[in-house]
């Protein structure tokens, strides 16, 4: 068997035929895990542009006749109201189409993730304390071993070479100031 | 001076050796940006952002613009090479380029991209030459013709939607709220601010974008535990005199349509290249070769995808509206530099408007010139073990992020958009609509405000001017457009994806 796609003569270009041939792309199953999300998701819409609303309610709409600084809020807010609410009824009633972007991490994935989103929180606390270049370089040395799972000394080498490096390319080389370290002994040497 | 003067002069300012060592930089970084699965223009050019900041604004958009074509080609070496577009305008080319590089004619079929979308460019930097004194009749407009034109930018709204015009227009309306944090542009009332002080000067646009676009994306690239494919071996990378000959029609065909697409308002990328795909298909003499290393199908697609991206540049210069997420990313750039594209740039900065547009014109020579010959040396760079690039990625986003004003806090926002992309991206909002109405929200609201304050408070006033209307029209038009493109789009994704199964069925029934 060969797979040739027909030209139809009434549509010569072919371009026609598109549209006839696959009236239904594939999508993945909608599952009720995807289901439940964008429930949530609707509901979060909603929440948010009411909240919205109230907000730009309580900014005032007009000031002395002339639209005030709630008025585009107002409308924003009512707009995502509105659509919250439609995205939780297509969603409970199962109208829902699903790409396959929208794959559910496998274990291995989670877990990267949480280990990336626990490593820049603490990076985010340790680089007020000990100075960029040391933070950076601790940084991708845990994404690189715990994330990529690369051998220690490996992933060492490439964290400290990333993090001086960048540190000595944009302060020294492009005079753009980075965090120094708010310890004294790491100030004494520069850090 | 007239246009032509103008353009001669900008390309003797962009033949600096300065300038020229931007561009080259910039078509390099692109390149290897590009070249990473699934990192598409607008991460590229977020990611990449913070490296011109040091730069000023003229070399600072030159070297963006050439990072944004050199991703764009980028991802047409993962096309051919992993069969894994960089961007949906490359699905295209996956059909046959994957299908040539199985043959041994990845050389080939990249050489021609390469020819091709040189010559797209170009042809799309004819008509931008020739559009860009349009831009004068913007001159005339007042906030009601401006909110309109906001209104048609909206429009596109729906050329970027996804799988739900819903989800595209929460994400779009999203993007708007967003825009509205901080204090307000005509009263300076704080709106939404919680009482935070960093959140009075608003959430920056670029460690927004940089979040939504690179941090998601590689968020997404480790959830699995697949591995991507191995790159297949280039092999001859001169093409045949036959391959030549075969490719002049789908490349000239392929240009002009790219460009009148890209006038179109929400063009998705997708559709253009189908079409030139379908096209190329229709008039062809061998038919039964495409889906199985057709030359025209690399050739045609790659002409008409870059032709594309360049005529989308003209309603952000001349308009200063943007059309897609990369020129919201790009237009993002102007503003951080102190420029605001639209017809004021042609007015009161017309060197640097000339300069940039020439430096297209260079950056695509190099471009092209850097292409061929490295091809092999790019393919090198996807063997770069994925855990390294990960962590320095994301080590350079954090580092991008905390340079834009020297402040922790824009590294908060970086992760935190990071994050809602991440989680958007699996319920199927699209992220391209926000990034667009980021930057129209406030360009929006104060047009909308001041016409109301001047009509006082009459709304009719949006459809008493001859332009506002017009611009209101097109933007109705524009959206019953955009959702034709988008059917035709997806039944055109639904072809290559019957024609894959075609494929393997035909192979598990040869075994």
């Amino acid at each position: 068997m060969s797979f040739e796609p027909s030209t139809s003569p009434e549509s010569p270009s072919g371009v026609g035929e598109l549209i006839d041939e696959f009236a239904d792309p594939e999508n993945l199953p909608v599952t009720t895990g995807y289901r439940i999300a964008n429930q949530v998701a609707g509901a979060l819409v909603t929440l948010l542009g009411g909240g919205m609303t109230a907000g730009g309610l309580s900014l005032g709409l007009t000031i002395a006749g002339v639209p005030g600084p709630g008025l585009f809020p107002t409308i924003i807010g009512s707009g995502m109201f509105a659509l919250g609410i439609t995205l939780f009824v297509l969603a409970s009633m199962g109208r829902l189409d699903r790409s396959f972007d929208t794959e559910v991490p496998d274990r291995a994935g989670v877990r990267r993730i949480i280990i990336t989103s626990v490593a820049t929180g603490v990076f985010l606390w340790a680089l007020l304390w000990i100075g960029y270049p040391l933070a950076m370089s601790l940084y991708v040395l845990a994404l690189l071993r715990f994330v990529g799972e690369r051998k220690w000394l490996n992933s060492a080498i490439i964290a400290v070479v990333f993090g001086f490096g960048s540190w000595a390319g944009f302060s020294l080389g492009l005079g753009l100031p980075l965090p120094g370290s708010a310890l004294p002994f790491l100030q004494s040497i520069g850090l | 001076m007239d246009t032509f003067g103008q353009l001669m002069a900008g390309f003797s300012a962009v033949l600096s050796w300065e300038n020229l060592l931007l561009a080259f930089i910039g078509c390099v970084l692109g390149m290897l940006v590009g070249i990473l699965p699934g990192f598409g223009p607008a991460a590229a050019v977020a990611i990449l952002l913070p490296v011109t900041f040091a730069l000023g604004p003229v070399p600072a958009i030159i070297m963006l613009a050439a990072i944004l074509y050199g991703a764009s080609y980028g991802g047409t070496i993962t096309a051919v090479l992993l069969n894994v577009p960089g961007e949906t305008s490359s699905v295209a080319t996956t059909i046959d380029g994957y299908q040539m590089a199985k043959r041994g004619r990845a050389g080939a079929a990249l050489t021609i991209a390469a020819i091709g979308s040189f010559v797209g460019c170009i042809v799309g930097l004819i008509g931008f030459v020739v559009a860009a004194p349009l831009s004068r009749f913007a001159l005339a407009f007042g906030p009601t013709e401006f909110f309109a034109l906001t209104i048609l930018g909206l429009s596109l709204v729906i050329g970027l939607a996804g799988k739900s015009i819903v989800k595209a227009l929460i994400s779009a309306l999203f993007g708007l709220a967003i825009g509205m944090v901080g204090l307000d542009p005509l009263t300076g009332v704080p709106r939404f601010t919680f009482d935070q002080a960093p959140l009075l000067d608003g959430i920056n646009f670029i460690a927004v974008v940089m979040g939504l676009f690179g941090v998601s994306e590689l968020l997404a690239t480790v959830d699995h535990s697949s591995k991507f494919g191995r790159a297949l071996p280039v092999g001859k990378i001169w093409p045949t005199r036959t391959d030549f000959r075969r490719s002049v029609g789908p490349i000239l065909r392929g240009a002009p349509l790219g460009f009148f697409f890209g006038l179109l308002p929400g063009s998705p990328g997708a559709a253009t290249s189908f079409a030139s795909y379908a096209i190329e298909k229709a008039v062809s003499k061998r038919k039964s070769e495409f889906g199985k290393g057709a030359i025209e199908g690399v050739a045609g697609p790659e002409t008409a995808n870059n032709s594309l991206a360049i005529a989308g540049m003209i309603p952000l210069f001349t308009l200063g509206v943007p059309t897609s997420a990369t020129t919201a990313i790009l237009m993002g750039a102007f503003i951080v530099n102190g420029l605001l594209p639209g017809p004021l740039l042609f007015q009161n900065n017309p060197d640097i408007a000339w300069t940039i547009i020439a430096s297209m014109f260079v950056g695509n020579v190099i471009l092209l010139i850097l292409n061929i010959p490295l091809v092999r040396v790019w393919v090198a760079f996807l063997k770069t073990p994925f855990p390294v690039l990960f962590a320095v990625v994301f080590g350079f986003m954090i580092l991008g992020a905390y340079t834009l004003d020297g402040s922790v806090f824009n590294i908060g926002v970086l992760l935190i958009f990071g994050v809602l992309g991440y989680l958007m991206r699996k319920i199927d909002i699209p992220l391209a609509p926000m990034a667009l109405t980021i930057v129209l929200g406030d360009l929006m609201e104060s047009n909308l405000r001041r016409a109301l304050a001047i009509s006082r408070g009459d709304a009719a006033v949006f459809i008493e001017s001859p332009i506002s209307l017009t611009l209101l029209i097109i933007a109705a038009v524009a959206i019953v457009a955009s959702i034709v493109g988008r059917q035709l789009g997806q039944r055109a994704a639904a072809r290559k994806l019957l024609a894959e199964r075609a494929d393997t069925a035909v192979a598990e029934e040869k075994a």
